[in-house]
């Protein structure tokens, strides 16, 4: 039986996404929390990291880290001290980046959901945003921790592969149901006119 | 005494495996590439000197499960202790590798803790030398 990508199955998701964050950062001996949403404040100069994912779902994950954060987390990985971004800064946060997609993509295995994902590209700027088509689906988490805070979004959409063989789902209506429907009510209608 | 070779395309994750086989007592002297190609080319200058390979999957131009496979089937280096050091935790890619060269040494899903690398390169290290 497939899985469906429902309300249900979208909590899972937000579950393994904190869980990849929470394991990636507390092997490099750092410690986040989530943050309630009306806590948040926008970042100005950032590094932003962004992997692609494909199979069951297509879509992106996407961190947000301010610099000053970024030069503590790369630093604590290395030992070393950082006060600007530099190519370092920029390879460590896609490493994590590229730590966070794959136990998403383990822990999704363990659920059916077989993913690949891409290689980490990062971008740093000042005064970056995201945005996202409000049609598609995407999950967004803010944390913060002893170095700062970073936030991340896991933007998706069903594979079509997925849609039409691997999960079985087809809509229950079909345009000839639909039809038939409309023209019933239309019957109804033109029989008891207002 | 065996060198290390450290095969990933991230140079932080490079640095950070030869900082923890610093942290685990180990001296040995350690090499590094950035992907596939460059570590078949180190192996082939070095194989008779290289005592462990920590190999990461992902990579440009030739990935892991390339540079292992290739291993495999040359009898000198089939035996060349080699730990897959990867985000590709899931059971299906563990076989993969295993399939790729049977006398894999060990696997290590990213993200790992310290001690948990150190547990499985210490024995390789302390029988290879």
């Amino acid at each position: 039986m497939g899985t469906a990508i429902d309300r249900v199955f979208i909590d899972k998701l937000a579950i393994v996404l904190e869980k990849s964050l929470s394991n990636s950062s507390r092997s490099l001996g750092i410690v986040v929390t989530r943050k309630n949403p009306s806590e948040h404040e926008n970042f100005t100069d950032v590094v932003i990291c962004a992997i692609g994912i494909t199979g069951f779902l297509n879509g992106n994950l996407t961190i947000i880290i301010p610099q000053k954060t970024a030069c503590q987390f790369v630093g604590k990985m290395l030992g070393s001290s950082y006060d600007q971004v530099n190519d370092d800064i920029l390879d460590g946060c896609r490493e994590v980046t590229n730590m966070i997609a794959g136990v998403i993509k383990m822990e999704m295995s363990l659920q059916g959901c077989d993913l690949c994902i891409g290689l980490p590209t990062s971008m740093i700027g000042h005064g970056l945003h995201m945005r996202f088509n409000p049609a598609d689906k995407y999950l967004h988490q803010q944390y913060s921790s002893s170095d700062g805070d970073l936030e991340m979004y896991l933007a998706f959409k069903e594979s079509e592969s997925v849609t039409d063989k691997n999960l079985g789902i087809k809509s229950t209506v079909t345009s000839k149901d639909a039809a038939a429907s409309l023209l019933e009510k239309m019957k109804k209608i033109s029989q008891n006119p207002k | 005494m065996k060198k290390i070779l450290v095969v990933d395309d991230s140079s932080v994750q490079r640095k950070m495996i030869i900082q923890i086989i610093r942290s685990a007592g180990f001296t040995n002297e350690t090499l590094e590439a950035e992907d596939g190609e460059k570590a078949i080319e180190i192996i082939g200058n070095d194989f008779e000197d290289i005592g462990l390979v920590l190999c990461d999957w992902n990579m440009p131009n030739m990935t892991g499960i390339e540079v292992v496979g290739a291993l495999a089937k040359i009898p000198p280096l089939a035996v060349l202790p080699v730990v897959m050091v990867t985000t590709e935790g899931t059971e299906a890619k563990i076989q993969e590798a295993k399939a790729a060269n049977p006398n894999l040494a060990g696997y290590v899903t990213k993200p790992f803790t310290p001690d948990r690398l150190k547990a499985v390169i210490s024995p390789i290290l302390a029988k290879v030398g």
